[in-house]
């Protein structure tokens, strides 16, 4: 019987999917709905090994699918930070620009109906302006990828088991458990 | 009941190949539904940073919108409404996973060969599936308004049903893993 296909190619494309979905401003509201976007990587990386298999190889595992997915989500993390590290350095002035005129015109607005007082509005801008000044330092990005690097694989996994629950063969190949 | 259920249940559910998979997959999922409500507890406790944390963890899976959000001690949930629902009913389905398991398995006219029999069919998870998909659909489009009941009915269903899927991929993968460790052990001794 044939070996069973490398794995890389199929880790690489999950792992660049959760990166775009999950790196780029926009599409990355998608992982707002309980890390849709991280899922369809996960499940995307088992689909895409599967379609490398063939009838004279081994079937797909489970076990397969808890790596491939895994993988994939690590790789996901790394290149989410990578992507949202380059938006950042070339559009984050617009982004902050942008954000900065939706907070003055909300604070110009809240001060005129009297809800919010000036020391308030002054302590909201000084948040903001050091929100954004974080969000570009290295520290930053280093939490960023650290749980990124956690939460990642976790759902990753969790997408390439839905993925097999669902889609996949019901029954194993054999029936050689440890204790059988 | 045959001998080969008999078999197959002490497999599942006595035998330490699943316990072991199953107490952590348990586990995972309490820390995460803890951190849930950890956040705004320790917020409320005056730990701003650890609170801080759990927020921002929380913030990569979930909008954390105040206004679709539950809150605790003042504070607001880690994640909203929706998303505490999914976390909430998949941990307390992936509880009574077992328990249910065997009663399905008493139930069935002939043992099941694998673990992986236990998964429902894909119906199952459309119906499940459907409701959160309407909800969230018909609300973007402005057909209809998302309310916090459709909200958590949604996401209970969902939620509830996900378990059946997860879980007995896990634990054959554990399993078989396992057993692929003790091969390559053999053969090379």
């Amino acid at each position: 019987m044939m070996e069973k296909p490398s794995k890389q190619r199929a880790v690489l494309l999950g792992g660049l999917v959760i990166g775009l979905v999950s790196g780029i401003p926009g599409l990355s509201l998608l992982n707002c709905c309980c890390c849709a976007g991280i899922l369809i990587g996960g499940a995307l990386a088992v689909y895409l090994y599967k379609e490398e298999i063939t009838p004279e190889m081994p079937p797909l595992e489970s076990s397969d699918v808890l790596i491939l997915s895994f993988i994939a989500g690590i790789l996901g993390a790394v290149i989410a930070t990578a992507v949202s590290g380059v938006v950042s350095t070339f559009f984050g002035p617009v982004e902050t620009e942008f954000l900065r005129k939706i907070m003055a015109r909300v604070t110009d607005k809240l001060a005129s109906q009297g809800a919010l007082q000036q020391n308030s509005i002054d302590e909201i801008q000084n948040q903001l302006e050091q929100a954004v000044q974080e969000k570009l330092t290295v520290g930053s990005i280093l939490r960023s990828l650290i749980f990124s690097l956690i939460i990642y694989p976790i759902f990753s996994m969790l997408g390439g088991l839905i993925g097999f629950g669902i889609f996949g063969k019901k029954k194993r190949p054999s029936n050689d458990y440890p204790h059988a | 009941m045959t001998k080969r259920t008999i078999v197959s249940i002490i497999h599942y559910t006595m035998d330490k190949s699943f316990t072991g998979p199953y107490w952590f997959f348990i586990s995972l999922s309490f820390v995460w539904c803890a951190g849930i409500f950890a956040a705004p507890l320790l917020q409320n406790a005056g730990m701003h940073a650890a609170a801080g944390m759990l927020y921002e963890a929380f913030g990569r899976v979930c909008h954390q919108r105040a206004g679709r959000s539950f809150f605790c001690a003042g504070q607001q949930l880690g994640v909203c409404k929706r998303c505490t629902s999914v976390y909430l009913s998949f941990f307390a389905s992936a509880v009574l996973f077992p328990f249910l398991v065997r009663r399905k398995w008493r139930r069935m006219e002939r043992p099941p060969a694998s673990i992986l029999e236990m998964i429902p069919s894909q119906t199952i998870a459309l119906i499940c599936f459907l409701p959160m998909l309407f909800d969230v659909g018909l609300s973007i489009a402005g057909i209809s308004v998302s309310t916090t009941i459709t909200r958590v009915v949604s996401g209970t269903m969902l939620g509830s049903i996900l378990p059946w899927y997860v879980i007995p991929v896990f634990l054959d993968a554990w399993v078989h893993r396992r057993f692929e460790t003790i091969k390559k052990k053999e053969k090379t001794q």
